[in-house]
C-alpha cells in the first residue's frame, strides 16, 4: 500500500513540477512572472501547511517567519556587504533561530491560546520592523537592485532579476520544499506528526513526547516560511513590511485552505487560483477582497477539505 | 506466588474540586499473573489507574515502579518504562489504518533501541520492513490478521477494542493495564478476550479494571476492591466472595 502510493505520488508530483518546468517556454512574460510569484508562495503555503496540515497547529503569525528570512537577507546583503547565497544561508540561520525562539514560547500553549500566541508574535514582529525604521527603512521597505552580485552559471552572466533566473530559482525552491515534505511525510517521523494532529493526547500515551514533534514541525515550517520570504526579496529585489502584516499571515492559511489542507499539492493549487482569481477580478473591481471572500466561504460550505483534500476523498485514496 | 512487589503507591490522593476521588489509597501490585480492580461505579478505579499511567497528576502521595519512583514522570516516560494504558472508551487513531495505529506504537518501541539524537532517531533509520513484520505480528496475537488496510474507525466495535489491545502489546509493555475491555463486548466476543488475556499474562503483568464480574473471577489472581476512593479490600477471588463488606457494598445490589 505505502510503495504504491509512494510511486504514484512521485509520478503525480514530478508530472506537476515537469509541467510548471516546461510552461516556462510556452507563457507570455506577463503570466511567466505571475507563475514565479506563484511558486514562491506555494512555497511559503507549503511550510505553513507543514505545520497545519500535518500536525494539527494553526498559526497565525507566518508573516514573521517570511518577513524575518526575508529581512535577514536584505539587511545581511545590504549592511554586511553578503553575496546573494551567503545572505541567504544567513537567512536560513536566521529562520531556525526565530522558529527556535517562537517555539519554545508558543508550544506551552495549544488550540485557541496558541493561535492569539502567534498571532501577538506577529504583531510584535512586525511593529518592531516599524520601529526600528532607521534600521529596517519602516515603510518604505528598500530595493536590493544595486546591491546585488550578478550570478555566474556556466560562465554566464545572470541577474536576478532576469525572468529565466527567477522562474527556475523559484521553481527549484517548489522542488526542494516538495521532496523535503514528502520524505519526512513518508518516513516514521511523518506518522508521529499525522498521529498528533489526530490525537495529541493519545499519541503521548503511546510514549511520544509530543513537545519535541510539535517544536520540530514547527522549526521546519517556520524555516521553510523564512527561505521562501529571502527568495521572495531576492528574486524580486524588494523588501518592505507589507510581507510583515498580518494579512500575509492569513493569506498561506486560506491558500491552504482552498487547496486542500495536509495535501502536498494544495498549497500549490490553492496559492495559484486564488493568485489568478485576485488578478483577475482587480481588474474589474478595486473591492476584489468582497468576492474573494464570497468564494472562501462557498468553498467552506461545499468542500471543507479544500480542492485535493475532496479530490482524495472521493477518487484517489492515495493522495499525500 | 510471585512476591516482587512491580508497583506500590503511597498515600495516593487526587482532590477534584471537593470532591475526592482516589483517598490515600496504599496500593501493591505483585509480579505476574492478572491483578484486577473492581468497585462500583465511581468508587475512583479509572482515577486511580489514570494516576498510575500519569494521565492524572496526583495531589499528594507517591508512586514507584520496580522500586523506582515514578512521581514526577510524565506519561510519555512511563510508557517508556514498560506502564501502558488501554482506554475504556476506545482511543484508536480512527482516521487512520490499523496499520498505521500499530506502527505507531511498533516504531517507538524499535526506535529505543536506536541510539542518536532526535533527528537520526527519528528519521528513517527504523525500517519499513521491520515496522511492518512487528506490525503483522501484533495483528495476529490479538486475532485481527489482514485488517492493515482498514480505516480504524470503520471497524465493527469488537475489533476496535482488539485494536487497542494489539497497539498496547506492540508498545512491548511490562504492566498492560486494560481499563474495563469487555464493555459494550457480546458474550462470544467476551469468550475470546478472556482467552487473549489469559495468553498476554504469561508473559505480561495485567492489570484489569472490569465490572464483569464473571470476567474477573474467572481471570484474576488477585482482586482489589475499591469504593469511595478508597480500597475496601483485598484477596484472592475466594476470598474477596466471602467478604461480607464486599458483599454489602458491592456484589450485594
Amino acid at each position: 500500500m505505502r510503495k504504491k502510493s509512494l510511486f504514484y505520488s512521485l509520478m503525480l508530483h514530478g508530472g506537476i513540477l515537469i509541467i510548471l518546468f516546461l510552461l516556462q517556454f510556452i507563457l507570455p512574460a506577463y503570466h511567466h512572472s505571475s507563475v514565479s510569484k506563484i511558486m514562491i508562495l506555494a512555497s511559503y503555503a507549503i511550510g505553513y501547511n507543514f505545520l497545519l496540515g500535518y500536525t494539527g497547529l494553526m498559526s497565525l503569525g507566518h508573516a514573521m517567519f517570511f518577513s524575518a528570512g526575508m529581512y535577514s537577507m536584505g539587511l545581511g546583503i545590504y549592511y554586511l556587504d553578503l553575496s546573494p547565497m551567503n545572505g541567504l544561508i544567513f537567512s536560513f540561520l536566521f529562520s531556525i533561530l526565530v522558529s527556535m525562539i517562537f517555539g519554545s514560547f508558543a508550544l506551552r500553549t495549544s488550540g485557541v491560546s496558541f493561535l492569539i500566541v502567534t498571532l501577538m508574535f506577529g504583531q510584535t514582529f512586525y511593529l518592531s520592523i516599524l520601529y526600528f525604521s532607521e534600521f529596517t527603512f519602516g515603510h518604505d521597505g528598500f530595493s536590493l537592485g544595486k546591491y546585488l552580485e550578478p550570478l555566474f552559471i556556466f560562465g554566464k552572466e545572470y541577474l536576478f532579476s532576469d525572468p529565466g533566473i527567477r522562474y527556475n530559482f523559484a521553481l527549484l525552491l517548489l522542488l526542494i520544499y516538495v521532496l523535503i515534505t514528502t520524505f519526512i511525510m513518508l518516513s516514521p517521523l511523518g506518522r508521529i506528526l499525522i498521529a498528533i494532529r489526530e490525537n495529541e493526547s493519545r499519541t503521548q500515551l503511546l510514549g511520544y513526547n509530543v513537545f519535541y514533534y510539535k517544536f520540530f514541525a514547527l522549526v521546519v515550517s517556520g524555516t521553510f516560511s523564512g527561505v521562501a520570504g529571502a527568495m521572495h526579496g531576492l528574486l524580486f529585489s524588494y523588501i518592505g513590511t507589507t510581507f510583515a502584516e498580518i494579512h500575509h499571515s492569513i493569506s498561506p492559511l486560506l491558500w491552504t485552505l482552498l487547496g486542500g489542507v495536509g495535501t502536498l499539492m494544495g498549497p500549490l493549487l490553492g496559492t495559484g487560483i486564488m493568485y489568478y482569481l485576485i488578478d483577475f477580478i482587480s481588474e474589474i473591481t478595486k473591492n476584489y477582497l468582497l468576492i474573494v471572500g464570497l468564494v472562501l466561504i462557498l468553498m467552506i460550505i461545499w468542500f471543507p477539505m479544500g480542492i485535493m483534500g475532496t479530490v482524495r476523498k472521493k477518487w484517489f485514496k492515495w493522495l499525500p | 506466588m510471585a512476591t516482587i512487589k512491580l508497583l506500590r503507591t503511597q498515600n495516593f490522593t487526587r482532590q477534584y474540586g471537593g470532591l475526592i476521588a482516589v483517598n490515600d489509597v496504599n496500593f501493591n501490585l505483585f509480579e505476574g499473573g492478572i491483578h484486577a480492580i473492581i468497585g462500583p461505579n465511581g468508587a475512583g478505579k479509572t482515577t486511580l489507574v489514570s494516576l498510575i499511567c500519569g494521565r492524572t497528576i496526583p495531589s499528594s502521595g507517591r508512586i514507584y515502579f520496580k522500586g523506582k519512583d515514578i512521581t514526577s514522570m510524565s506519561s510519555a516516560k512511563r510508557v517508556q518504562e514498560g506502564i501502558v494504558y488501554t482506554f475504556q472508551v476506545t482511543s484508536i487513531f480512527g482516521n487512520l489504518s490499523c496499520y498505521e495505529n500499530v506502527a505507531l506504537s511498533v516504531q517507538r518501541t524499535l526506535k529505543e533501541n536506536l541510539k542518536g539524537n532526535f533527528l537520526s532517531r527519528n528519521l528513517g533509520l527504523v525500517s519499513e520492513n521491520e515496522i511492518e513484520n512487528e506490525v503483522s505480528k501484533n495483528l495476529l496475537r490479538v486475532g485481527l490478521e489482514g485488517v492493515e488496510s482498514q480505516i480504524a474507525s470503520t471497524l465493527p466495535y469488537g475489533h476496535q477494542k482488539l485494536l487497542e489491545v494489539a497497539m498496547g502489546l506492540a508498545s512491548r509493555p511490562e504492566l498492560l493495564i486494560l481499563d474495563e475491555p469487555t464493555q459494550g463486548l457480546a458474550e462470544s466476543e467476551i469468550n475470546n478476550l478472556i482467552q487473549l488475556i489469559r495468553d498476554i499474562s504469561k508473559s505480561v503483568n495485567v492489570l484489569l479494571i472490569e465490572h464483569n464480574m464473571g470476567v474477573v473471577f474467572n481471570l484474576a489472581e488477585h482482586v482489589t476492591v475499591m469504593n469511595n476512593g478508597s480500597i475496601i479490600a483485598e484477596g484472592t477471588p475466594s476470598e474477596i466472595e466471602e467478604n461480607s463488606e464486599v458483599q454489602d457494598t458491592y456484589l450485594g445490589c
